[in-house]
């Protein structure tokens, strides 16, 4: 299937093109934003077959609203991460609902000067995914979108409908609690190296 | 989960760490989308076309019942309105069936007697009823 000529388009003209009737202008959106709005969901929910089900509603939501779409309101793909983000917010909330509460879930203990630093850079990945799982749902966002789709503030504040401010307080907290996270996973896996070495 | 309290003075011992560590987690990818789901999303779009070039039904004449639920789901403050309208007419009707039935009533009970209708042509009518003889 040849797409040439509509990988020059914005997402706003390929999508008037298909509210239109032209089908290739689908196969072209779907190409270009199934990645990002997957990729995003899959960082927030951390389960694949979850993040297959928030892109594919996003983007039956796109399709669905395609006619009624006005061109100059608002960015394309802002509108798409923000459906996406929400399904995802409304997911991890069902989620917590029938899951233990955050209180219960212990609270990393603060980091010891230096040992963030030494994580170990494979490891970061694995850490970060499951430090960003501990986060509630809005700094998760906010972390998701800022750090991994390169998001500008108000954009991120566009797609959570925050204010700019709020957004920086989410991210803050956001940062924040990760480096504790990550700090205190690292002296987890420093203690129990320094105690197999005891063992040994 | 983590209380928003400062990790301490020296903001630098974790902002660049947590900077490099969410660099490392960029660079490891969630991996791309998987193949079957680009095609039911194509799948999903071809259908909201299809559906889209169907012509759509002929749009049914609104019902008078209907127009008048639809006001009053838009005006509630109708609602207590309309209510003693309705029962003003149930009302009215019962009223009206119990008042010709008692004069009706009251006809026959009076065999012929001139009581209500002196002015009513029909009266003599009344009257010639009830002076029709037993044996007629």
């Amino acid at each position: 299937m040849s797409f040439d000529g509509l990988t020059e388009e914005t997402d706003e003209a390929l999508l008037a093109r298909f509210a239109a009737g032209d089908r290739l202008a689908a196969h072209a959106l779907t190409l270009r934003l199934t990645p990002a709005v997957f990729a995003l969901a899959r960082r927030m929910l951390n389960d694949a077959a979850e993040a297959e089900d928030v892109a594919q509603e996003a983007m039956m939501r796109l399709w669905r609203i395609a006619p009624d779409w006005r061109a100059g309101e608002a960015k394309l793909s802002t509108w798409l991460h923000r459906v996406a983000t929400n399904l995802c917010i409304d997911r991890l909330r069902k989620r917590r609902r029938n899951g233990p509460a955050l209180d219960d879930i212990a609270e990393p203990a603060d980091p010891a000067p230096g040992v963030l630093a030494r994580l170990e850079a494979g490891d970061a990945a694995a850490a970060v995914s499951a430090a960003m799982a501990r986060l509630p749902e809005r700094q998760r966002a906010a972390v998701a979108l800022r750090h991994f789709e390169d998001l500008g503030n108000p954009e991120i504040a566009a797609a959570l409908d925050v204010s700019v401010e709020a957004v920086e307080s989410l991210l803050a907290r956001g940062r924040r609690a990760l480096a504790r996270d990550l700090a205190a996973w690292s002296a987890g896996i420093e203690r129990a190296g320094a105690g197999g070495k005891v063992g040994k | 989960m983590t209380k928003d309290r400062d990790l301490g003075p020296g903001r630098a011992d974790w902002e660049a760490p947590l900077d490099a560590a969410l660099a490392a987690a960029r660079e490891a990818p969630p991996g791309p989308a998987p193949e079957r789901l680009l095609e039911r999303i194509m799948a999903d779009a071809a259908e909201v076309a299809a559906a889209r070039e169907r012509p759509s039904p002929q749009p049914r004449r609104p019902k008078r019942a209907g127009a008048l639920a639809r006001l009053l789901a838009a005006l509630p403050a109708l609602r207590p309105a309309a209510a003693c309208a309705a029962a003003a007419l149930v009302g009215l009707w019962l009223g009206q069936t119990t008042m010709v039935a008692g004069a009706a009533d009251a006809l026959l009970d009076q065999g012929g007697e001139t009581v209500a209708y002196d002015d009513d042509p029909l009266s003599g009518a009344l009257i010639a009823f009830g002076d029709v003889p037993e044996g007629w």
